[in-house]
């Protein structure tokens, strides 16, 4: 019977701790009890610690009027010559940040070790990703570490994009790598810009 | 102690509980640390405790399987580093940054090169940044008889190369990123010092995220995939498949403002280069010197895919000055996926030469307002440059195109040069010039000038049908109309042009009503060995509603 119990302690132990790992995350979920945001609904709403030196904390809702970019990355994939839609999807997105953040669109990295299948980085950590990656400073970066917003989310694989419009609505959503092409279409419009060239 | 078993059990579980918390794929530590802190006041032992403090130190070690050489982050190293060691395929031996911060740098001021990784085999270099060198940036080459392999490359900054020379032996292989077996070309750069006997390539060699700018040298991201010795016998070397590099993949990197090429792969084979952005190559102030720079491309080489890459505003002091280029003496070559805007001369090229370029795809590619350059300082004489079409199709010397197959792409012409057109087809008649087996099929020509086509006074034997041909400034008659062709009807576009920089785009994808729409054909149809893939370039599906569109976008 004492073995049966710190069995039964052992195990409890571990689930403990595992909860509380996974609850000790930083972010805080506000809305999106729904669990996945879909398109024509309004995305959830999340605050997370910005990845930079200089601080600071990224809130979703803060950038209401603003188109926003909002991408789940693995920001440890490990290049391979098989290509990691993860690397290629933030070369897809630093190039649309270029492009339409002076038209207002707000571009957000959000690490997602969970859908990964990775341990989540440290924040010092994802400071260095986005010096690795010469993020422009607009580009936002923040971790998921308990996998908070990742639940909320729905995101069950990297990379996974959505396009949010200026009242934060959810118009585009791409479980898997997107295309330029197809997440240019996806902006243009929210930002004012036509779909015709220079 | 012999645990009984319930409570061996009860220990396994507290075990598996604890490592449920273990990051996944983490594993234990294989090799040792060393530290590098070009800031600190004194020269340690390589600890973290005790960093080294000078690359002299750095240089004089010698690395083992497992083992990490670590750069502290926010600081800068200068002088060249010179790495010769050597992990295995399950223990890679690893450059890295730590800390937190700004990338850790190589500063090679007076260097010929900042970096060279030499007879190096399972080394990953990463997190760095590379600058102010004289020759190269960083240079990868041997000087031993064995292939090196499994060479990485990862988040490097490699940037401001310039102040060296270009000599006959070191022009085209010299710039910010240069992999080059064999090249033993220091100090004076016009001998080397090897053994030459043509074992050494590269093989399994990945670049990925390497921003590389800025060089009065040739080249941003270059491969000489077979080993250069002293008897200028590379032309004839370059072809032979047994000594070719292999296997090398450059992807996700940018490349702007170089002298010469962007990224370039010579005497290769199973080459990918794909996800890459490459502007203002080629901008050497004329007169040229040594010439013939392009964005992105290869030449003699094999089994060779360039896809979903950004190549633009690319210029020349003398000719060429395209995007793309799969050159002569290339075999199984594919142009895919790619955007190609303003670059001076030619969006995609497809030349032969003394011998055949054989099957050569380019499909599914948009390409819009190039040719923006007419003429070049040829030794004082201006010149006409040739090729300012979209496509530059181009034999001489006895050159051979053997199923150039270019079908679903899109074409915006504005160019207003002598030979401004889709196409400028450039076969030299010199004795031994041919063509046979190619298509052109399934293009949307959107034309701003009346000479749609461009020269079409050797048409060479190309199949050219089911294309759509649209001048915006009134009806165009082609002198060989094709029986399925499309002709002075409004392709219903979702825009004209291009935007001056960034990925892909909007336009050209076509509108409910196009004429484009299902009007295509298979365009693989009695070509032996020929697939149509599985999508256009804006990721659709093809063929959608069971008959293939004209142009690089399938509607429906």
């Amino acid at each position: 019977m004492r073995t049966r119990r710190w069995a039964i302690a052992g195990l409890a132990l571990a689930l403990l701790v595992g909860i509380a790992a996974a609850f000790g995350a930083r972010q805080s979920d506000r809305g999106g009890s729904a669990g996945t945001a879909v398109v024509g609904r309004a995305a959830p709403d999340f605050s997370a610690p910005l990845a930079r030196q200089a601080g600071g904390t990224f809130s979703l809702a803060a950038e209401r009027g603003h188109a926003v970019l909002l991408s789940f990355l693995n920001t440890q994939a490990e290049a391979s010559a098989a290509g990691d839609p993860s690397r290629s999807q933030i070369v897809f997105l630093k190039s649309m940040n270029t492009q339409n953040h002076p038209h207002g669109l707000r571009t957000v990295i959000v690490d997602a070790p969970a859908a990964a299948g990775v341990a989540a980085p440290s924040h010092d950590a994802l400071i260095n990703f986005a010096f690795d990656w010469g993020l422009d400073p607009s580009i936002a970066v923040v971790g998921d570490a308990g996998g908070a917003i990742e639940r909320t989310y729905g995101i069950t694989k990297v990379p996974t994009t959505l396009v949010l419009d200026r009242r934060g609505v959810v118009r585009h959503r791409w479980n898997g790598f997107a295309l330029a092409a197809q997440l240019d279409f996806a902006i243009r419009p929210l930002v004012g810009r036509g779909l015709a060239g220079s | 102690m012999v645990l009984r078993k319930p409570r061996a059990l009860a220990a396994l579980t507290v075990l598996a509980g604890l490592l449920l918390l273990l990051p996944v794929g983490s594993a234990l530590a294989v090799g040792t640390s060393y530290y590098v802190n070009c800031a600190a006041a004194t020269n340690g032992n390589g600890t973290s405790a005790s960093p080294w403090n000078n690359l002299t130190t750095v240089n004089s070690q010698t690395f083992a399987p497992g083992d990490s050489l670590l750069f502290n982050r926010g600081t800068t190293c200068t002088g060249s580093f010179v790495f010769s060691s050597s992990g295995t395929s399950t223990n890679r031996i690893t450059i890295d940054a730590y800390g937190t911060g700004a990338l850790p740098a190589i500063d090679g001021t007076g260097q010929n090169r900042a970096v060279k990784l030499l007879d190096t085999s399972y080394v990953t270099m990463q997190n760095m940044e590379v600058k102010n060198s004289k020759v190269w940036g960083i240079l990868v080459t041997t000087d031993h008889d064995a292939p090196a392999v499994g060479i990485t490359l990862e988040n490097l900054v490699v940037h401001h190369v310039t102040g060296g020379d270009y000599t006959a032996m070191s022009a085209k292989w010299t710039g910010l990123v240069v992999f080059a077996p064999g090249m033993i070309v220091e100090p004076d750069m016009t001998k080397g010092s090897g053994t030459y006997d043509r074992k050494s390539y590269f093989s399994n060699v990945l670049v990925d995220n390497v921003q590389a700018y800025d060089t009065t040298l040739w080249a941003g991201i270059f491969v000489w995939g077979v080993q250069i010795d002293q008897d200028f016998q590379w032309a004839k070397d370059c072809v032979n498949q047994a000594i070719q590099s292999r296997g090398i993949t450059i992807q996700n990197s940018t490349v702007h403002n170089t002298y010469g090429d962007g990224i370039a792969q010579f005497c290769s084979q199973n080459g990918t280069l794909q996800n890459d952005v490459v502007y203002q190559s080629g901008m050497q102030p004329s007169p040229e010197t040594i010439g013939t720079p392009v964005g992105l491309w290869w030449w003699s080489s094999e089994n060779m895919l360039g896809q979903l890459n950004e190549s633009y505003d690319n210029h020349s002091p003398g000719v060429d000055g395209g995007g793309y280029d799969i050159d002569y003496g290339s075999t199984n070559s594919t142009m895919e996926y790619n955007y190609g805007h303003e670059n001076s001369t030619y969006c995609t090229s497809v030349f032969g030469y003394s011998g055949a370029t054989t099957t050569s795809i380019v499909r599914y590619n948009v390409c819009a307002g190039d040719g923006t350059v007419h003429t070049y300082d040829k030794n004082g004489t201006i010149t006409t440059m040739p090729g300012d079409s979209e496509i530059y199709v181009c034999t001489w010397g006895g050159g051979k195109l053997v199923n150039t197959w270019i079908y679903n792409n899109t074409f915006y012409i504005n160019s207003t040069g002598q030979s401004a057109g889709l196409i400028n087809f450039c076969n030299s008649g010199q004795g031994g010039d041919s063509e046979s087996g190619g298509i052109f099929k399934n293009n949307l020509v959107t034309s701003a000038i009346p000479n749609v086509l461009g020269d079409v006074g050797t048409l060479n034997h190309r199949t050219r049908d089911y294309n759509l041909y649209y001048y915006t400034g009134g009806t165009f008659t082609d002198p060989n109309p094709e029986a399925h062709g499309i002709y002075n009807q409004n392709p219903l576009v979702n825009g004209f042009g291009y935007d001056t920089t960034g990925r892909p785009t909007t336009q050209w994808t076509l509108q409910s009503g196009s004429p484009a729409i299902n009007h295509g054909t298979n365009a693989c149809t009695g070509l032996s060995g020929c697939t149509v893939g599985t999508r256009d370039f804006f990721g659709n599906a093809i063929p959608l509603g069971g008959t293939f569109d004209i142009g690089a976008d399938e509607a429906q």
